[in-house]
């Protein structure tokens, strides 16, 4: 390939054309996108000083993207119908071998893609014709290129599957051609049509020998003889003889011997010209030429071809009139010879890429097809999956050999790169999962690196995000989005969605810091932040200790609620006692046990306020001396680093209180203790 | 095929030395000349969300967090001071950390994968990188310096994916142990320099010596899971080098992309590492991916049978601007960009002239 045929995209940056600037790019993380803008090289010489294009030219940033077809929902429903038949094939050659059988699913396979496209272009031509996509030029041109390409791509896979994946034990494929032809020529059958529909004055028609040249030329013989027999002048024996000849060319029938076949259809070819040799037909001068072509008189059909309109429309036709009996490496040379002498019937004809493509396969190339096939504007939808049939029917494994091509590698990077392009595409990340899934290690690592990207629009997409990563054990894909959407919801203050996120992410650090924030906020505002949440956390709670204390401290405030003061006063004990109590939260604990011993009838045993005593005196005075220490340290200015609250100036009151509370309840809690059991 | 989406009028006054997109490629922030940075919505509209204000020179780089630490971004300039930026919405934003230990102009920022924390790594002009790391418990920030990295400056520094290659025969579970941090830096000495940390200390790894004038820029390709990284580097010497090492990273072999037509600016790779985008001086930027043969081709684009050309944009006379080399009589090549991670090049030029 030569410089020249490397396309050409130009931005017309002004700023990147001054001054010895160029240009930079980088690739948008997490898309297909390409970021452009104007760059300056910064030397060592260069000066410290506003560059001379500062403010004369706009400075833009530019994103540019491989332009692709599926833009549009509708063109999008091709991908996802086609997933579904590729999963559906890759299923397929897992299950048992059984050769006979498989061949016939892999055929069906194949129809399956192309009863999609087929599918998919009627859906796309009658969507064309609606206001909404006519009003938009855009969109319309969009149309229009996937009808283009999409209907280009059912004609060579269809051919492509008669040639090569139909495997017929006589090997005859001058029908199945006939009928591709038929197919994508339908022009002829329309005016065909409506020839019958006229009937009789149907033989008056301008076009009427025209389209009966056609239908010969295409093989159409039913649909001749049929319009033929319409004509005023059938009774006539000119007409009559002509109809027995059509009516008498022999046609293959599966069982039928090879042999007795070519023989019977010699003996009528022979019979034909052996007839028009005798002038049998020079009454009617069109019916002749009729005859003419349908023996295979070279001379006629020359002056024919001309009106075609691709070289591989008469091909078929062709064959069926010289060598009905073609095999498919026959058809190379047949191939071969007929567009040489199409060509040089039309010296200015240029080959478009599809009639080359035709050609390739025809010509079984099939490397050359495949490499063309991914210059297709289809983002190698059509080469990715004919390639990966290819490689599971298995049938052109020699010929790959022979060509030294390494077909499971070139599969392999074919499906990795469209699912890449496809998971990192809008909208389109689910169906490229499903081609990653089939590259091994590299597409796992791939579906990691892509899943972890793929926006955050609702929690909705994220549980879907999360279990794709489950289904393939990919943990840190899972970790990673729960942090982010923690994270998120910390900064719009939902905290008790950023507790749940922090809590499935099972990072125990992010864990911490929130259930941090949520006690601070309690100590310093008497408000219990997200309560519903921290109910439910149950057994989770022992991701982090700081969890457990706030879940644990929770019970307790749902006990004094309720007024169940002994459970409260009980667990109250433990949690003093449990060493998991953050330095910031000491005093609002302590505080807490103070209407708890001040109590009439007394909640706490003479042990544990002892207990409580001890606390009072181990943790919370240190805390305050250290405190004390600080303040005096930073002039005042760390007051705030222990006790952030109100209680911080009454400290020491509150500390005197709590002496006199425990002093107190200590002395009833004895005096019944001590008298209760003897009664 | 290339289409281009959008233009964004930046409204800088001056050139734009960087611009990058955040992790879900939502948030665009471009820094100039003009010491600002500017921040925007990509896909939205054009205008601009805000704009940050902090360096007394022109700002060279920008790089975003991993989200999972919150909107993040960092900004090195020619004032020698990195700043780290926080913000709740992308309307507002504060400074969260400025650094400014270093003796010249800061010219590259990183963040390491999140695996390994808040961890940025700068490189300046005065030889040496700084790796700043966050405590995000306590909202502190370590500096541990890299001195003498590269006379007379470092250009470009890139990260070490946090997946360490997988030996083929272990199970990908048990290899997921953290891996080593290792850095990539490019420097005015021409060298290529692959950093480890080693109990609290950076060594000097390896050298990558290929280049014959300065490099500058250096990236890591992301890893896919395979036995083997790959680091590509750009030089003035107008040179591509991709260099490929084996499974435990003990060694390292370089293949020269490609000789270009003049120096070579800047590379970067698309998210799962499978094309690399060049570049330059020649006003061309360059797509370029890895058959399945270890052979690197331009990705090129034929006009196929339904694929018209039809941009409609003005077009721009790629005139070379004489720099460093004189302007060769080599043909002008076009820019030639395409934007995914395809190509049709899974059968290479070889294989098809055989």
């Amino acid at each position: 390939m030569t410089e020249d045929t490397i396309p050409h995209f130009e931005i017309g940056d002004a700023l990147a054309m001054r001054c010895g600037n160029t240009l930079t790019a980088s690739f948008v993380p997490g898309g297909s996108k390409i970021a452009l803008s104007a760059y300056r090289p910064v030397k060592w010489s260069t000066p410290d000083a506003p560059s001379e294009s500062a403010g004369e030219e706009p400075v833009l940033i530019y994103m540019a993207q491989e332009t692709t077809l599926y833009t549009e929902p509708l063109l999008r429903s091709l991908l996802a119908e086609t997933n579904a038949a590729f999963t559906t094939l890759q299923v397929l050659s897992q299950g048992p071998k059984g050769d006979a059988k498989k061949s016939i699913d892999y055929l069906k396979i194949s129809r399956t893609y192309r009863s999609i496209i087929r599918c998919f272009l009627e859906k796309v031509e009658h969507a064309k014709k609606s206001p909404e996509v006519q009003e938009n030029e855009a969109t319309k041109e969009r149309h229009t290129e996937a009808i283009y390409t999409f209907y280009a791509i059912e004609c060579l896979w269809n051919l492509f599957e008669v040639l090569y994946i139909q495997q017929q034990h006589n090997q005859l494929i001058v029908g199945e051609l006939l009928e591709w032809t038929r197919f994508h020529f339908p022009d002829t059958e329309d005016s065909a049509t409506d020839l019958l529909l006229m009937a009789e004055e149907a033989s008056e028609c301008d076009n009427y020998w025209d389209t009966l040249k056609t239908l010969v030329m295409l093989g159409q013989l039913d649909v001749t003889r049929a319009i033929l027999s319409q004509h005023r002048k059938f009774n006539q024996t000119v007409f009559q003889t002509a109809d027995q000849v059509l009516k008498s060319m022999p046609v293959y029938q599966d069982g039928y011997a090879m042999q007795k076949f070519c023989s019977q259809w010699e003996y009528w070819h022979v019979d034909l010209e052996r007839k028009l040799a005798a002038h049998v037909f020079a009454t009617e001068p069109q019916l002749e030429l009729l005859m003419q072509l349908i023996s295979g008189s070279n001379k006629h059909w020359d002056a024919e071809l001309v009106k075609s309109q691709d070289w591989y429309e008469f091909l078929p036709g062709y064959l069926l009139f010289t060598r009905p009996a073609c095999k498919p490496f026959e058809l190379r040379i047949a191939a071969t010879n007929w567009i040489n002498r199409w060509s040089g019937l039309r010296p200015n004809w240029k080959m478009t890429q599809l009639s080359r493509m035709i050609m390739q396969l025809m010509e079984h190339d099939i490397k050359l097809f495949i490499y063309e096939a991914q210059k297709l504007g289809d983002s190698h939808w059509f080469a990715t999956h004919l390639i990966d049939l290819i490689y599971h029917s298995g049938q052109l494994n020699s010929y790959f050999e022979q060509q030294h091509i390494d077909l499971p590698s070139l599969r392999f990077s074919m499906i990795f790169e469209y699912g890449s392009y496809l998971m990192t595409s809008h909208k389109l990340w689910q169906l490229g999962i499903d081609y990653l899934d089939c590259c091994k290690q590299e597409g796992s690592a791939a579906i990691e690196l892509l899943l972890t990207r793929i926006p955050l629009k609702s929690e909705r997409q994220a549980f879907k995000i999360i279990a794709m990563a489950k289904e393939r054990g990919l943990v840190n894909v899972e970790q990673s989005i729960c942090k982010v959407l923690s994270k998120r919801a910390y900064a719009d203050q939902r905290y008790g969605n950023a507790l749940e996120w922090a809590m499935r992410s099972k990072d125990v650090l992010l864990v911490t810091a929130i259930a941090d924030f949520i006690l601070k906020h309690y100590s310093n505002t008497g408000v219990m932040l997200c309560p519903d949440v921290i109910t439910s956390i149950g057994a989770r709670m022992f991701v982090s200790p700081r969890l457990v204390f706030l879940t644990k401290y929770f019970e307790f405030y749902e006990f004094y609620r309720e007024r169940d003061f002994l459970s409260g006063a009980e667990l109250l004990v433990n949690l003093l006692a449990s060493k998991i109590t953050p330095d910031y939260f000491w005093p609002s604990l302590l505080i807490d046990a103070l209407p708890l011993l001040e109590s009439g009838d007394p909640k706490i045993f003479a042990k544990e306020t002892i207990a409580i005593l001890q606390h009072l005196e181990l943790e919370l005075v240190p805390i305050i001396e250290r405190n004390k220490l600080n303040t005096a340290k930073f002039n005042n200015q760390s007051s705030k680093t222990v006790f952030s609250d109100y209680r911080v100036e009454n400290v020491e009151e509150i500390l005197d209180l709590m002496r006199l509370a425990c002093a107190r309840n200590l002395s009833r809690a004895t005096i019944i203790e001590n008298t209760a059991p003897e009664a | 095929m290339v289409s281009l989406l959008q233009e964004i009028d930046t409204e800088h006054e001056d050139m734009v030395h960087h611009a990058a997109l955040d992790f879900y490629g939502q948030l665009l922030a471009t820094c100039s000349s003009d010491g600002t940075i500017r921040i925007f919505n990509s896909r939205k509209n054009n205008k601009v969300l805000t704009e940050l204000k902090g360096h007394q020179g022109p700002v060279w780089q920008v790089a975003w967090a991993h989200p999972k630490f919150g909107s993040i971004l960092a900004s090195c300039s020619y004032d020698r001071k990195v700043i780290i930026w926080k913000s709740t919405t992308p309307r507002d934003w504060t400074k969260l950390y400025e650094y400014s230990n270093h003796d010249s102009s800061v010219n590259s920022v990183d963040f390491a994968p999140p695996e390994y924390g808040l961890v940025l790594a700068c490189a300046s002009s005065d030889g040496s990188i700084s790796v700043l790391t966050c405590n995000t418990e306590y909202g502190s920030w370590d500096a541990k310096k890299i001195p003498n990295a590269h006379t007379i400056g470092v250009n470009a520094i890139s990260w070490c994916p946090a997946q360490a290659p997988d030996p083929a025969f272990d199970q990908r579970v048990t290899s997921r142990n953290t891996a080593v941090k290792r850095l990539v830096s490019g420097g005015c000495d021409n060298l290529v320099k692959v950093w480890r940390e080693d109990n609290d200390r950076w060594v000097d790894e390896h050298h990558l010596e290929a280049h014959s004038d300065w490099v500058r820029d250096v990236a890591w390709a992301p890893s896919i899971g395979l036995p083997r990284m790959q680091i590509a580097s750009a030089s003035q010497d107008r040179h591509v080098i991709i260099w490929n090492s084996n499974a435990d990273l003990t060694q390292w072999t370089s293949t020269v992309l490609h000789t270009f037509d003049d120096a070579v600016w800047s590379i970067s790779w698309s998210t799962t590492g499978n094309v690399l985008a060049v570049t330059g001086g020649d006003n061309n930027v360059s797509l370029w991916k890895e058959n399945s043969e270890g052979q690197w081709i331009r990705i090129n684009y034929e006009s196929g049978t339904a694929t018209q050309s039809k941009q409609s944009h003005h077009l721009r006379n790629p005139q070379q601007q004489p720099q460093q080399q004189p302007p060769s009589n080599k043909p002008v090549m076009s820019d030639s960009e395409r934007s995914s991670n395809l190509s049709n090049s899974n059968l290479s030029h070889s294989q098809m002239s055989n």
